[in-house]
């Protein structure tokens, strides 16, 4: 045995008398490994990553997803439909959704960004969403 | 080297020819001057090759020349060819002449008092504007399913967003694929009520018809990003499916005449305004695969690894030079090879793709016409999905959706290739 092998060992029997050594050594040779893991160190529980970023702006992406086009244009869209839809003049070019939703939070409420995207999918699924038909 | 302009006259207008002819050269143009060793049955063949490899044609137009056969000749070999015509008009011409009703006499040029110095540089410019402006291209095999369509969205959208190309697409096709890929059904119907779609172009009368002052007005956009500096055009002539009446014989020749020439006009507004002007023509041959080949500078066909697409190649090779009267030079026409790498087929004995490769490669004709750059199979170049719109027609095509890097770079690669083959 090796010296780190006898110290690891002598680090289990520290203030065991040799009966309950003995008896130890049995139960490890009984058992398989998985079962000993399982008590001596169990794994840590898993929780749920939390999720990064605003849920605005998540929410605005799954709205948003049947329209296809990068995301500049999807932001695009959404400024121009609010601003029609409450008649003001927002002269906001976003990168993306998340900027869009930034600068748009400054005059609206999350609730009317949020209901403004859903109209913009329904104005544009009028406009755009007809499926072919036969005769 | 020079680009040559065939002058077509009467010996009669020999003076006002040769005028013309020294004013071209003088502007580095070659001139080729109608003969009467060319103007003989034996040599037709090699007068329609003169005329369809020139790069314009100038018809000096007279009353001597409205009697000639020979000057007809020249005209509609002009025609089959997709030439540009010039016509100089060196004598008065009455109204009901063939000239006037088969010709658009819009930008006739008046040579009736002389040949002025100004008039002459007028037929200068408008030479060097027929010659310089955008190339039609065709995309054309007999056999239907090899990708015309989807090829022609996707390759030239390609070289729009790589190489900031302008595009015109006109669909000539009665199934109207091309429109159906860019615009929802909701869009093309409302494109049908305004009545701006290629049947009301090619319709000479009724309230179909669009009128020619319009022609060039019809296109849609297919680029409507909002943001940045002003896009090259990315449009579309749509397309509709009363089409099929021009391929049927339910029209008068009258009407396929003006049709026909009604599509020249819409050709020359799109050329004028456009890098490439894509014809995506129908797979069969009708009077519709006659606009685009005799309006078209060069011709794609696109061919899948497969025996039956080659059956299609031949046929076309064939189709070409019955409506141009002579045979199609390999500079004039590209071969694509689309779908290679195609992993979903099974059962098939041996490499599809290679052997297709090797046919066309060593064949006479078709070797030197395949470019070297193959469009791989790939699901970008599906159709969008049904539960997915596009406010922006042009976010359908491969380059703007995920994924699909190879498929992608072999299209802009082989758009830069076909728009150099065409002279562009």
């Amino acid at each position: 045995m090796k010296p780190a092998q006898e110290k690891a060992l002598r680090a289990l029997a520290r203030n065991r008398s040799r009966p309950e050594l003995k008896a130890l050594f049995a139960l490890i040779r009984q058992q398989d490994d998985r079962t000993l893991l399982a008590i001596a160190a169990p794994a840590k529980k898993r929780t749920a990553a939390k999720r990064k970023g605003d849920p605005l702006v998540r929410e605005l992406e799954q709205t948003l997803k049947p329209l296809m086009g990068p995301a500049q244009e999807k932001a695009d869209l959404l400024i121009e439909h609010i601003a029609k839809k409450h008649r003001r003049k927002l002269a906001f070019q976003p990168k993306g959704l998340a900027e869009a939703t930034r600068q748009l939070r400054t005059k609206f409420s999350d609730d009317q960004i949020s209901a403004g995207a859903k109209s913009l999918m329904s104005h544009l699924a009028k406009l755009y969403g007809d499926r072919e038909t036969v005769v | 080297m020079a680009i040559t302009a065939y002058l077509a006259f009467e010996p009669a207008d020999e003076d006002a020819a040769r005028s013309v002819g020294a004013e071209l050269e003088r502007h580095g143009w070659s001139v080729t001057l109608s003969s009467p060793e060319l103007r003989t049955q034996e040599k037709l063949n090699a007068l329609v090759q003169r005329v369809g490899e020139s790069g314009v044609v100038v018809l000096i137009a007279s009353r001597a020349a409205l009697e000639s056969a020979w000057l007809q000749r020249e005209v509609v070999a002009a025609l089959n060819n997709g030439r540009p015509l010039i016509i100089v008009q060196t004598d008065d011409l009455p109204a009901d002449s063939w000239i006037y009703s088969t010709l658009d006499t819009t930008g006739l040029i008046d040579l009736r008092s002389g040949a002025r110095s100004e008039v002459l540089g007028q037929i200068v410019e408008r030479a060097r504007a027929a010659n310089g402006r955008g190339r039609v291209i065709a995309m054309l095999n007999i056999k239907g399913g090899v990708g015309k369509t989807v090829l022609a969205a996707n390759l030239f959208a390609a070289a729009h967003l790589a190489d900031k190309r302008s595009v015109s697409f006109i669909d000539l096709d009665p199934q109207h694929n091309l429109t159906q890929y860019f615009l929802s059904p909701g869009e093309r119907n409302r494109v049908r009520d305004r009545n701006h779609s290629i049947y009301g172009i090619l319709n000479p009368r009724g309230d179909a018809s669009v009128p020619l002052s319009d022609i060039g007005g019809v296109a849609i956009p297919l680029n409507r990003a909002s943001r940045g500096a002003k896009q090259p055009n990315f449009e579309l002539i749509a397309g509709d499916e009363r089409l099929f009446e021009f391929t049927l014989d339910t029209r008068s020749d009258r009407d396929k005449a003006e049709a026909f020439t009604r599509f020249r006009a819409l050709i020359a507004a799109l050329r004028a305004r456009s890098d490439a002007v894509i014809i995506d023509s129908n797979p069969c041959a009708t009077f519709l695969t006659r606009l685009a080949i005799t309006t078209a500078d060069h011709i794609v066909a696109p061919v899948r690894p497969e025996k039956y697409s080659l059956t299609g190649l031949n046929m076309l090779e064939h189709v070409v030079r019955e409506v141009r009267g002579r045979a199609l030079r390999p500079n004039e026409f590209s071969v694509l090879l689309n779908g290679v790498n195609d992993r979903t087929r099974s059962g098939e004995t041996g490499d599809a793709d290679t052997l297709t490769r090797n046919e066309i490669s060593g064949a006479p004709f078709f070797g030197s016409a395949l470019l070297p750059d193959e469009v791989p199979y790939s699901a970008v170049l599906k159709s969008a999905p049904s539960d997915r719109l596009a406010a922006n027609p042009i976010n359908v095509t491969a380059m703007m959706r995920v994924g699909g890097r190879p498929a992608k770079e072999s299209l802009a690669r082989a758009a830069a290739a076909i728009l150099r083959r065409a002279g562009q």
